[in-house]
């Protein structure tokens, strides 16, 4: 891995807590998500409808399906920012690593620091450059000349080290979108999760900024498992490796990002993708 | 108004109090303190109370009990003041003499706990106001990066938010500083200028609604009256005013988020 | 370090206070409705059956203080309500926006929402009384008894007049300014004058916000005390209500009897019979505005 290890972050830190009395050091892939006849509803209306998937680790996965198919409630099952909505109920079963994500033993901040999440509208807290990036670390105990160090390494990954190198103090609301939704992947990025969830990372950007953040993204699948959403077909398929289609809630088809978009077995995904609407 | 306080005002400026009598300012500055009293009275029994519901509702509670939380607490505010003020007299001042011992029934400690219950209402309807005015993505945000609640709420909401409380604080000190059924009603009224909490005292709006009466038009003291009503004008405009400038400059700064 | 016990303590404690915060709200206002209820009801009770003259009395004696609530208020409102949401409207669509004028005006307005309401017990002693209403005497000529230069119902309800009005204006031009800017910028586009975007999108748009903001305030002037100390309110009267005549009012008889029951005990009954329409009246104020409310945040998610 790129980052030191001392601030007993992310998966080093995994070792002494409750959830992995489940985990086992036994299970080979920490950072591949199984999901398993997941259904979601909200209230009495079902937005997710039995839907099961492997994501496999150290690639890029994306979900395609027009708004309202489920792609961002889906996310959030995986790391439960879900419970934050109020009458939602949930069936099926989601793993990450191996750990069913719902179990009453899993500690859910530890889960959101090994799963992390940006978000569609990612506005940066009103805080410096620096203090968005240092948010988690700080949270679990980083400090001092160490914390610098990673904050550093995490702009760098992120390419904003030379944008921000000089404003790392000033306030990250006077950046510009682009820089803005890359600070908050690095703000993700920081804690070192193993899978990243991206929720439309690249809406309403512009062409520059959108091309920088799939270079971006294109990078980090070195390190982590990365389930993204997106609105526009061609980054699916200029970005993923596998693509997902899902339809008023149902999975119709999930393969390699090639053979959805060339050759698709199911015809909805068919009409889909070459822009055919009912 | 300024014209009838300007007699008053010049005799202050121009003779550095020499032509009035001793006790005349003696007496403005025991009113001074005893609404100084008052006031941090109330804000000591307001804020602890105001600030954690407002925390725990507009950040904790499920939204299915913050409908009804909200508007109950803010139903006090439909209760008129001089009700309070009989409450607190008949109820609250037996309530806390004999649970201290105090010599006086009505004294500035009860004035300044019954003001400081009666701005909880409002001092917490402003302060959730500005708490729910953070974005909830930021929580959020915090959240999916591990931040338990209380985390987000310290780190990112509160200095979020902090600017909003700030000015909430100060409208609830000015209403506390113009409050004057409640503590005429029952703060005991009588000019000490002492430093027990327990001893009654009086207040600058109070000391306006008492004395005016029998204050012939013209005389010395009804111009000093109205200088009082003047100072105290100023003194809760100069607040709201504050408040105002600190929630229009938060405005902006939200203004630059949504951008 | 364990992280999750200041996150409890911080929801247990914030919890703790909220709730027993809702408790005491609720039970004070449930406390005032109903414990004074028995004392009421007995009271009605005999007036009905007209058996104690003092019971009757007791009667008489709060449609009276009634009586002369709801005129001041009334009067009040006409004074303050119409002034208030032209103001308002001024504000918002005609006032030149960004201008010094403007800027300054909105300030002060703002300002004087919030002065306590003591300053204009003061503000209505020296104006309407002193000035005024020794003026009206003095063009009358007849300087031997004051007619009015004295206090009384009207400069009262003047008084209250000018202390709502800035609390008028500021809810109304937030009721306004709520209306979303496309709406107005349509009917721009379609060719309205300023005058016919008021009447018919403005307004017809806002009422709701307008009519809670103006509930509320008037109901926050219908328990006033203060300002009716200076001005006019008393503690009995053997005249009939008048514009020039003091008058008796039921928020200031809770005050005058509550500071002295405890040496008159006959008058307890009475007192509490203030408290409870007092609170009742107020309430309902409360509660009108709260509907009205509900109602603009159900329009505004069915906007959305």
């Amino acid at each position: 891995m790129l980052l030191p290890r001392s601030c007993d972050l992310g998966s080093s830190g995994r070792s002494k807590t409750a959830s992995d009395a489940v985990t086992s050091e036994s299970s080979p892939n920490p950072a591949r998500i199984e999901i398993q006849d997941l259904s979601f509803w909200y209230g009495s209306t079902q937005v997710l409808r039995s839907v099961s998937m492997v994501v496999p680790e150290r690639q890029i996965t994306a979900l395609i399906g027009p708004s309202g198919c489920g792609k961002s409630t889906l996310l959030g099952c995986l790391n439960r920012m879900n419970d934050l909505i109020p009458g939602v109920r949930q069936s099926g079963v989601c793993r990450v690593g191996g750990v069913d994500v719902q179990d009453p033993g899993v500690d859910v901040t530890e889960l959101r620091r090994r799963v992390g999440m940006v978000f569609q509208k990612a506005i940066p807290f009103p805080q410096s450059v620096f203090d968005n990036v240092a948010f988690g670390l700080r949270i679990g105990g980083c400090s001092g000349s160490e914390l610098e160090d990673r904050v550093a390494s995490v702009l760098q990954r992120t390419g904003l080290w030379d944008e921000v190198r000089d404003g790392l103090n000033g306030n990250a609301l006077g950046l510009s979108e682009g820089q803005r939704q890359r600070l908050c992947i690095a703000r993700a990025l920081a804690v070192d999760p193993v899978v990243l969830l991206l929720d439309e990372p690249a809406c309403a950007l512009d062409p520059i900024s959108v091309g920088r953040i799939e270079e971006l993204i294109r990078d980090l699948r070195r390190d982590h498992t990365i389930l993204l959403t997106t609105h526009p077909l061609q980054q699916a398929a200029r970005l993923s490796d596998q693509t997902a289609f899902l339809q008023a809630g149902e999975l119709v088809e999930m393969d390699s990002t090639e053979r959805v978009f060339s050759q698709p077995r199911d015809p909805r995904t068919e009409d889909y993708v070459t822009g055919r609407f009912r | 108004m300024a014209l009838e306080a300007m007699p008053a005002l010049f005799v202050r400026l121009g003779g550095l109090g020499t032509s009035t009598p001793i006790s005349s300012r003696w007496n403005l500055i025991s009113l001074g303190w005893g609404s100084v009293k008052v006031v941090m009275i109330a804000l000591t029994v307001a804020i602890p109370i105001a600030i954690p519901a407002a925390l725990y509702v507009s950040q904790v509670a499920p939204v299915r009990w913050r409908v009804w939380l909200k508007p109950t607490l803010e139903l006090m505010q439909g209760v008129p003041t001089v009700v309070l003020a009989f409450l607190a007299l008949w109820v609250l001042a037996p309530a806390l003499q004999r649970a201290f011992g105090a010599p006086f029934l009505l004294n500035g400690m009860v004035a300044g706990v019954a003001v400081g219950l009666a701005i909880v209402p409002v001092m917490f309807s402003l302060v959730e106001d500005a708490l729910s005015a953070v974005p909830r993505e930021w929580f959020r945000s915090a959240l999916a990066l591990g931040a338990t609640p209380w985390e987000a709420v310290r780190r990112v909401v509160w200095p979020a938010a902090a600017s909003g409380i700030g000015a909430a604080v100060l409208l609830g000190m000015s209403q506390a500083l113009g409050e004057t059924m409640i503590v005429m009603m029952v703060s005991g009224n009588a000019t000490l200028p002492g430093w027990s909490l327990w001893d009654p005292v009086r207040t600058v709006p109070v000391e306006l609604a008492l004395e005016w009466v029998g204050t012939a038009r013209g005389s010395q003291r009804y111009s000093e009256l109205f200088l009082m009503g003047f100072v105290l004008l100023g003194l809760s405009m100069a607040l709201q005013g504050l408040a105002r400038m600190i929630r229009i400059r938060n405005a902006r700064q939200r203004g630059e988020v949504a951008s | 370090m364990n992280r999750g016990f200041p996150d409890w303590i911080f929801r247990r404690l914030t919890g703790v206070v909220a709730w027993a915060l809702f408790a005491s709200v609720l039970s004070l206002v449930l406390g005032l409705l109903l414990v004074v209820v028995p004392v009421f009801l007995s009271g009605w009770d005999g007036q009905e059956g007209g058996s104690s003259p003092a019971l009757d009395h007791r009667g008489s004696r709060l449609s009276l203080l009634l009586l002369g609530t709801a005129t001041r208020t009334l009067l009040m409102s006409l004074a303050a309500i119409p002034a208030g949401i032209l103001t308002a409207v001024y504000l918002a669509e005609y006032a030149p926006s960004g201008a010094r004028a403007t800027r300054i005006l909105r300030w002060l307005v703002h300002g004087l929402a919030g002065v306590p309401s003591v300053i204009f017990g003061l503000l209505g002693l020296g104006f309407w009384i002193s000035v005024v209403g020794v003026g009206l005497d003095r063009m009358a000529g007849d300087s031997a008894a004051p007619v009015w230069g004295r206090p009384g119902l009207l400069w009262a309800s003047l008084t209250l007049a000018m202390m709502t009005l800035p609390v008028l204006v500021v809810s109304t031009e937030q009721a306004l300014r709520s209306v979303p800017q496309e709406l107005r910028l349509a009917a721009m586009a379609l060719g309205a004058t300023r005058l016919q975007v008021v009447m018919r999108i403005l307004l017809p748009n806002a009422w709701v916000g307008i009519a809670s903001g103006v509930v509320l305030t008037v109901g926050r002037a219908f328990g006033e005390v203060v300002p009716l100390l200076f001005t006019g309110a008393v503690a009995e009267t053997q005249r009939s209500l008048a514009l020039d005549e003091p008058f008796v009012d039921l928020a200031h008889q809770v005050f005058v009897l509550g500071t002295r029951s405890p040496e008159h005990p006959s008058s307890r009954p009475l007192l509490l019979t203030c408290v409870w329409v007092l609170v009742f009246l107020s309430l309902l104020f409360h509660a009108a505005a709260a509907v009205l409310r509900s109602r603009i945040l159900r329009a505004e998610q069915d906007r959305l």
